[in-house]
């Protein structure tokens, strides 16, 4: 991997950057209604609203706010959100260990359970284990995530109450094992696509390098077959997993959306839900350039990785590019 | 070098005895397809699935009752002859609404189908043709909407906008063609390279021709693949979108926003949460499983 390679590929994101916040930021901007209108008290003088309104840049035109907001972003200051006035990366900053908690052991629990299951049916190929592996793949890709974490919603926590049904923590307790419970349910509801893809993903590419000859080889030097999925088949399936990790990068925001919102888990996806049914403009921006920049740096690091393990693409990317 | 003579015997069709009539047919893609179907009990399954759903939710008429008729003395009813899947928190008839709510999701995953195909479609037989800088630019373009969180901006614009179906199908529709864009412009690639294009440019043949009689003809296979998977995918997209509030406006209800209702009452009526949700994962499992045996059905052909 040569620098040139790499400053080109970031100078690529800037572009797509600059677009996400010029078409998101009038997409806020044409909607009808007033922020400020909607927190007005009745105590709030016409001064003081007009007041406000400058405040928060509202009286120039859009292309200007535009400007203004870029400019501010660019030195670091995301704006205050419109109805409880605190600094919009304040807020952001709080929500994150929840969300990213969230997130990563779901991504993190969905990868080993998928590793185990693709090279289980890939081994297996054909056998009521594959077509089991598979029939679960089906229904995993097919269920909506949200449906999937009611039910277990209502078996593990109303039924059997073996889980708390909301929430990240039990009032007054302050521990690890008790944000673990609250957490077991949403990371099963998030994972559960995840497994069904990358499992299918898993799958193939087990089953395409069972032929290939280095495994060929080793099973001929009397390597186990568990040595064989172990050592060798697995260390070639990192590459997909790989790409479809930075490629679900961008749930890290929005993916937890849904999930979040049905157990009521206070991170970014509620906040974000909040900020556009309050219309909290700065707190919205805030939210979807994050979730830009993630999705864009999943992608991006996901290539980088995937390069540095592989030299082919290594190589392939400087032919195409020089 | 043998020497080939044109004649106008040349253009006519092959002309083929019975025999040979007969074994041509059952060669053709259409047969392969069936073939495939046929070979595949779920396949099956799940064609006459989607056609009883489709059928019953078209058909949501003839039942006695209006979906948003509200009759709170009738309310969390059980499953009676009457109420075959009992009332909701208003009273109202559980299996009309989710026939109604069928109509809507239905609905939503077929035409944004519809309109992310077309697009995906068309624009990626121009920029493969095109092929060169159009293309790189074209494709870029591809990657930045790729980029875009999509799930936020389509909240988003739900939220600003005064949704019904009909733009609900649009900005799902706007938001997911970048795919078929793909699949279609890798395909134009290597096909306006083969022989035939080359030969039909020969003879003539305009761009428009070329795109439509050859490019997409030949692409269809792929196209029709991707299509039922967007369906699916549409409808998982309504099913969130609706369950957060930001898909159709009450009182038309979606399988996804007669979940979100369901979500309130889950301490008193479970089974509100349990209907809406087989009926989206049956459909939407349907249409993934036809995906699949249609992608296998039609890649030998592909590979030759």
């Amino acid at each position: 991997m040569n620098v040139r390679y790499l400053l080109k590929r970031t100078a690529q994101l800037i572009p797509v950057l600059f677009l996400v916040s010029v078409f998101s930021f009038f997409l806020v901007n044409i909607a009808p209604g007033d922020p400020i209108n909607s927190y007005r008290t009745t105590e709030m003088t016409e001064e003081e609203y007009q007041a406000l309104r400058e405040e928060y840049g509202l009286n120039d035109p859009i292309p200007v706010q535009y400007l203004n907001w870029l400019g501010r972003i660019l030195q670091g200051n995301w704006g205050t959100s419109i109805p409880n006035r605190q600094p919009v990366t304040a807020l952001i900053l709080g929500r994150l260990p929840a969300t990213l908690g969230l997130m990563l052991s779901a991504l993190v629990f969905s990868v080993a359970v998928s590793l185990i299951l693709g090279g289980l049916a890939g081994v297996k190929q054909g056998t009521w284990v594959d077509k089991l592996i598979s029939g679960f793949t089906y229904v995993g890709i097919s269920i909506p995530s949200f449906w999937f974490g009611i039910l277990l919603m209502l078996l593990f926590s109303l039924q059997l109450k073996l889980f708390p049904s909301s929430g990240m923590q039990t009032t007054g307790v302050n521990s690890f094992w008790d944000i673990v419970h609250h957490a077991i349910l949403p990371i099963l509801a998030i994972s559960i696509g995840k497994i069904a893809t990358y499992t299918r993903y898993i799958r193939a590419n087990v089953i395409s390098q069972m032929g290939e000859e280095y495994v060929v080889t080793a099973i001929a030097k009397g390597a186990s077959a568990w040595r064989v999925v172990a050592r060798h088949l697995m260390k070639n399936c990192m590459l997909p997993i790989i790409t479809l990790v930075g490629m679900g990068m961008g749930d890290i925001v929005t993916g937890s959306f849904v999930i979040e919102s049905v157990f009521g888990w206070p991170g970014l996806g509620t906040m974000s839900l909040n900020a556009i049914l309050a219309r909290d403009f700065p707190l919205m921006m805030g939210c979807t350039m994050l979730s830009c920049i993630v999705l864009i740096s999943g992608n991006f690091i996901a290539d980088i990785v995937c390069a540095q393990a592989d030299p082919r693409i290594r190589l392939e990317g400087r032919t195409a590019n020089e | 070098m043998s020497e080939i003579t044109i004649t106008e015997e040349s253009f006519q069709p092959l002309k083929l005895s019975p025999e040979e009539r007969e074994q041509a047919a059952g060669q053709g893609t259409l047969d392969q397809v069936r073939r495939a179907f046929r070979a595949n009990p779920f396949a099956i399954a799940s064609v006459v699935l989607l056609i009883l759903i489709t059928l019953s939710a078209l058909l949501a008429p003839l039942s006695p009752y209006d979906p948003d008729q509200m009759d709170l003395a009738a309310k969390y009813e059980d499953i009676s002859p009457a109420h075959w899947l009992g009332t909701d928190n208003y009273g109202r008839d559980y299996f009309t609404r989710i026939l109604y709510g069928g109509q809507v999701s239905l609905a939503v995953g077929f035409f944004s189908m519809l309109i992310s195909t077309v697009i995906g479609t068309v624009y990626g037989t121009v920029s493969g043709y095109l092929g060169g800088r159009a293309d790189m630019v074209m494709m870029r373009l591809v990657d930045v909407l790729l980029s875009i969180p999509s799930f936020l901006v389509i909240v988003m614009l739900n939220a600003v906008m005064t949704t019904n179906v009909v733009t609900l199908i649009f900005i799902i529709g706007i938001f997911s063609w970048m795919s078929v864009a793909r699949i279609v412009r890798s395909e134009a690639m290597t096909l306006k390279s083969r022989d035939f294009v080359l030969a039909s440019r020969g003879l003539g043949g305009s761009s428009w021709w070329i795109a439509q009689k050859h490019i997409i003809r030949n692409a269809s296979s792929q196209i029709i693949v991707s299509a039922s998977l967007s369906i699916a995918k549409a409808i998982l997209l309504e099913s969130v979108l609706s369950f957060l509030g930001f898909g159709v406006a009450p009182p038309t209800s979606s399988w996804g926003s007669m979940l979100q209702t369901a979500q309130q009452s889950l301490l008193y009526r479970p089974q509100m949460a349990i209907y809406p949700g087989i009926m989206i994962l049956l459909t939407v499992l349907s249409f993934n499983i036809i995906a699949d045996v249609l992608r296998t059905a039609l890649e030998p052909k592909l590979m030759k």
